[in-house]
């Protein structure tokens, strides 16, 4: 009865001749309407998490946006100039933005398919059934929980030049001369950074792999085996489009992760030696804290932005053609 | 019997008053880094401020029990982003972020406060002058250091060495170190990027070669800073890493400790892994921590003044860590009253002795612990030779250098050139206003 009355006023509403005054009262027959009490509840339900996004995502990003075009320093945050596309043009001209834009890439392509890679390898380790395996599976997750800082002071302390670990058993087997600070060396502190990421990550991969390969039937393995598929081709046409949703996932996360990261860099090399390390995270960092120039460092910022949404729907747009395959 | 409404109202009233007012007096937000540090090089300083602090203030002033973040650059992020809303009231930092705070305006001069206060003629005049931005005090100090040359007394008798004066003295016998000792470089530079030890090691070389002066000077017509100095003084400083990473075989400095920071260089000291280093006095609480660093410390290290360049002039890196005074605090007189006690003679003494730097107040040095202590006279009687750093905004310009440097000890370009390219990156810095 509600339903048919709610309805009816609605069909009413619209119908209705937008010249023509709308009666209030029936504005407010509608409103105590059902349909509307409805919406209002979803609405409502919604609202804190909309306030959220709106509050702690949209305000800064939009903020960092219009700070882009001013000399805002974080000294004097109150006395700032318009300088239209200033900060952009002083980016672009300067090398090591350039450098660092182009260490961020290659940091990221990088680092996520190695963790791909590796990461598939080692599920399908952990879903064997060989003695030991609850075992590794339970501490594989170790160096995804180790706090970042940790990992980074572990790194730091075995590759130091006289006392490092690495050094030390290269002395001990007859290698010596090849001992260096490992990070201090523009040579290998990239691929530092490189394995650093890699040893935090690979275990975390290989389990959510793991997880999603002991989804996977098993008949369609033993079907495949009887038809004298191959382990590649039972890999390549069984396990890997079952895992395509994970793995879209798992790279969306981890683009956003790897190229966003500040820490393992600058707690490392600082961006050194002579910015071999230097990414556009530690870069725009250093503009801001070191320099104060808050507009400055937000054009960098903005561009960081642009560049991750890119990288982002490009990563989809494959895996996600992929899946469709 | 149940008190009535208007009564019972009156009566929170008063008690609110009471516990606002004159029960628990003025509570405080203090900032103080190694206050919120852990490890047993702190133990001591966390006693006394658990045990003797509170009874030390002034009757009314309490201190909240939580010191700010531990480290320093995030206490300095923080404070620049928050400090405007007046907390902390006190914050204690280092020389680089006070000059940041007072270009920013977030804290107060106490020149008023200071020159009331009748301890003020005990502090060494340097500190205070370093605290000193346009003629006006920011900080009072507490904590003081500079940097000297040590040296492994029983390496340099070995091979009949003296303690070297000059650069050229320095590099000769650190390379002959290098070459007859295994395992042991000569001498030991901390060459980190954007490391701030690194800068500090740069510019205590570069002020020998600048006669004392920093590079930037305030043009007062101008209204502007601009450069105190030259690219062939920059250079000359340059190619003093070069030659110590390179001009020997095997170098003065072990090539492979290039890029290395300030726990490293540490190290490798109380390791017995280099005999040379410039440095500062904390390095003494290193013996606690083996008997290879105690005896290398207590035994076998001396301690002389920077070596000289050709012509040059003696001067090192004044290291001052100043207290100040949030300018938007409401408890200016309350807040000057807790600078009292952290700068006072007995807090002064304690701390120097605690953390092994050197104290800048007079009477304190002349302590007949500190007077009897060959550590505390090793560095206390090179301080007159420091020289503090301009107020400047040194962030952008530490990253210029310490790439500069980088540039010449890792693709060994001709230090001339580098030093001309930072000489005009410097330059551009001070004709945009960065500095």
């Amino acid at each position: 009865m509600e339903r048919n009355s709610t309805t009816r006023y609605s069909n009413e509403l619209k119908t209705i001749n937008c010249k023509r005054l709308i009666p209030l009262k029936r504005w407010f027959e509608y409103l105590g309407t059902a349909e509307v009490r409805h919406a209002a509840f979803g609405y409502a339900l919604l609202a804190p998490a909309v306030g959220v996004i709106l509050g702690l995502n949209l305000y800064p990003t939009l903020t960092g946006i219009l700070n882009s075009f001013t000399d805002q320093s974080l000294l004097n945050p109150n006395a700032w100039r318009f300088i239209a596309w200033q900060n952009y043009q002083k980016l672009f001209v300067d090398p090591v933005f350039r450098v660092s834009i182009l260490h961020s890439l290659i940091l990221t392509l990088s680092a996520v398919f190695l963790q791909v890679a590796l990461g598939l390898a080692v599920a399908h380790l952990l879903v064997r059934k060989v003695p030991g395996i609850h075992w590794f599976r339970s501490v594989a997750m170790v160096t995804w929980v180790l706090p970042i800082i940790t990992e980074v002071v572990m790194f730091r302390f075995l590759a130091l030049p006289n006392i490092g670990l690495i050094n030390l058993l290269l002395a001990a087997v007859g290698l010596g001369s090849m001992a260096r600070n490992w990070f201090g060396d523009p040579s290998f502190a990239f691929l530092l950074i490189l394995v650093m990421h890699l040893w935090r990550n690979v275990p975390f991969y290989g389990v959510a792999f793991m997880a999603a390969m002991q989804a996977i039937p098993q008949d369609l393995y033993e079907a495949a085996t009887i038809d004298g598929a191959t382990a590649w081709n039972r890999f390549r046409h069984i396990t890997l489009p079952h895992l395509r949703y994970i793995i879209l996932v798992m790279v969306v996360l981890h683009i956003t992760f790897t190229f966003n990261n500040f820490d393992f860099v600058y707690l490392s090399t600082g961006g050194g030696p002579v910015d071999a390390t230097e990414v556009l995270a530690t870069y725009i960092y250093k503009q801001a804290w070191s320099g104060y120039m808050l507009g400055y460092a937000s054009a960098g910022g903005v561009v960081m932005l642009v560049t991750l949404v890119l990288l982002v729907v490009l990563s989809r747009r494959l895996i996600g053609g992929f899946a469709e395959q | 019997m149940l008190i009535r409404f208007p009564q019972r109202k009156l009566l929170i009233a008063a008690c609110l008053c009471l516990s606002g007012g004159f029960g628990f007096g003025k509570e405080l937000e203090l900032w103080f880094v190694p206050m919120s540090q852990e490890g047993p090089q702190k133990a001591g300083l966390l006693q006394w401020v658990k045990e003797n602090f509170p009874k030390e203030l002034p009757k009314g002033i309490t201190v909240a029990p939580n010191y700010g973040p531990p480290i320093y650059q995030d206490a300095q992020q923080k404070f620049v982003v928050q400090g405007r809303r007046g907390k902390p009231d006190v914050i204690e930092g280092v020389l680089e972020g006070m000059i940041a705070y007072q270009k920013a305006g977030l804290i107060a001069p106490i020149d008023d406060l200071l020159n009331q206060w009748p301890e003020k003629d005990h502090f060494i005049p340097s500190t205070i002058k370093a605290l000193t931005i346009n003629g006006k005090v920011y900080g009072v100090p507490y904590n003081t250091n500079v940097r000297v040359l040590l040296y492994r007394k029983d390496l340099l008798q070995k091979y009949n060495l003296q303690p070297p004066k000059t650069w050229e003295e320095m590099l000769a016998d650190a390379a002959t170190i290098s070459a007859k000792e295994q395992n042991v470089a000569g001498l030991a530079l901390t060459t980190k990027a954007g490391s701030v030890r690194t800068f500090q090691e740069f510019i205590s070389f570069f002020f020998q070669v600048n006669g004392g002066q920093n590079p930037f000077k305030y043009d007062e017509a101008a209204k502007k800073w601009s450069m105190n100095t030259s690219a062939d003084k920059l250079g000359q400083v340059l190619a003093l890493y070069h030659d110590a990473f390179f001009k020997a075989t095997p170098a003065a400095v072990n090539q492979n400790t290039r890029g290395n920071d300030y726990q490293a260089t540490d190290a490798d000291y109380v390791a017995g892994k280099s005999a040379m280093v410039p440095m500062g006095p904390w390095i003494y609480s290193y013996r606690k921590t083996g008997e290879t660093a105690r005896k290398i410390l207590e035994e076998n290290t001396g301690v002389a003044p920077l070596p000289l360049p050709p012509g040059g002039s003696q001067a090192t890196y004044l290291e001052v860590k100043p207290i100040m005074i949030n300018a938007a605090t409401k408890n200016k007189q309350e807040s000057w009253n807790v600078i009292k006690v952290l700068c006072s003679k007995d807090f002064v003494a304690m701390d120097a002795k605690l953390e092994g730097i050197n104290p800048p107040r007079q009477d304190v040095a002349d302590l007949p612990d500190f007077k009897s202590d060959w550590w505390q006279q090793a560095f206390t009687q090179q301080i007159a030779t420091g020289v503090a750093l301009a107020p400047i905004n040194w962030g952008l310009v530490v990253n210029d250098i310490t790439e500069a440097l980088q540039k010449v000890i890792y693709q060994n370009n001709p230090a001339d050139k580098v030093g001309e390219e930072l000489y005009n990156t410097l330059q551009q810095r001070a004709q945009n206003n960065q500095l």
